[in-house]
């Protein structure tokens, strides 16, 4: 998300919920991007993404006892409330089916080193959609987004060692499903 | 961090930095068109309240009129503000004067004491007041519980009003 003083989002919040459209706009411009790509990379669809956005700053707008300053920053809330539409739109498609406890093989060879600079990016596009959801929004978080640990524990509401534990699986998965997706094109 | 690490990063930071990077122009449209129908409708809510909240406090207000006894209301020319009368320059007079001049108080006007008005308990306590002789009709003395004869509803009688430091009538005793 663009970087924005709490006081100034404060500002605009107060100024958008006395109906101010400017106020909503700067705002939305503000947020909507990070919001988006969030939805975007934990669901890979765009419908979806679009969804995600405009049920999240629609429930911004709905008013002010929907978030609280003095609980968290506003973009924290955004991804908060990003993500529960996020997991109830997966919830309603289950487009992927992975299972969490897949056995990691050990570490070995350069495997992502052949690959072309679109297909990489496809295929861990690809990868980061098949991780269960739970690695898979730390990673999104953490890796894509550049969140700190501390905002990503807060957000997921768990202590900052799970999301550790939690990235540190994650990317394991990635490399494993990289050099499997490498394997088979082979 | 081994060489696979290092390319997992960069291959992160790529996925991060491809694709769209922000939701349609469609979208933020749709939000800013459902803002000003919320906004509007805010609007109208925010005017009816407030047409609201002015039809309960004039109901309010004509209730209360209605509920105060019409008997203890004063003719609006006695609420009219005394004239301080114009006191002549005083000449030094002697003392023995001043003795023969004292007036005798009237023995004949015979005073209730002081009822308190049914409405006084709700108003603010009595800080200081003025007493304000009013005529009213006989029939004003039910107000406080005083037996009137039938016969005499209509004659007028003579009134000391309590009134407080907010100008309400507090109080009232009658003259004979």
């Amino acid at each position: 998300m663009q970087t924005a003083s709490p006081q100034d989002d404060r500002d605009l919040l107060q100024r958008m919920w006395a109906g101010d459209e400017d106020a909503f706009t700067v705002l939305y411009r503000r947020h909507q991007g990070a919001v988006y790509r969030f939805a975007l990379h934990m669901s890979g669809k765009t419908d979806i993404a679009d969804e995600v956005t405009q049920d999240t700053f629609m429930l911004l707008m709905r008013g002010r006892n929907q978030y609280d300053p003095s609980r968290g920053s506003l973009s924290a809330f955004l991804y908060g409330v990003a993500r529960n539409h996020v997991l109830r739109a997966l919830e309603r498609e289950r487009p992927y089916a992975a299972s969490e406890d897949a056995d990691i093989p050990v570490d070995s060879g350069d495997v992502l080193g052949d690959l072309t600079r679109s297909e990489q990016i496809e295929s861990v596009r690809q990868a980061i959609l098949s991780l269960p959801q739970p690695y898979r929004e730390v990673v999104v978080l953490c890796e894509l987004h550049e969140l700190d640990y501390a905002e990503v524990a807060a957000m997921l509401q768990c202590p900052v060692g799970t999301v550790r534990s939690r990235l540190h699986r994650g990317r394991a998965l990635l490399v494993w499903k990289l050099r499997a997706s490498e394997r088979c094109s082979v | 961090m081994n060489s696979n690490d290092q390319r997992l990063d960069d291959a992160l930071r790529a996925v991060a930095g491809s694709g769209p990077q922000g939701a349609p122009i469609a979208v933020e449209a749709a939000l800013r068109r459902e803002f000003r129908q919320r906004a509007h409708w805010r609007r109208i809510r925010i005017g009816a309240s407030w047409a609201g909240l002015t039809a309960v406090a004039a109901a309010g207000i004509i209730a209360f009129m209605l509920a105060r006894p019409a008997e203890i209301r004063p003719p609006k020319a006695l609420w009219a503000r005394i004239e301080v009368p114009q006191i002549p320059a005083t000449r030094p007079v002697a003392r023995q004067q001043i003795r023969r001049r004292r007036v005798k108080p009237q023995a004949t006007e015979v005073a209730t004491s002081f009822y308190s008005l049914p409405e006084a308990s709700s108003m603010t306590p009595l800080e200081y007041g003025s007493v304000v002789r009013v005529q009213l009709p006989r029939s004003a003395m039910r107000v406080v519980g005083l037996p009137v004869n039938q016969d005499r509803v209509l004659e007028r009688i003579q009134a000391d009003v309590l009134l407080g430091q907010d100008g309400l009538a507090r109080a009232i005793r009658f003259i004979q």
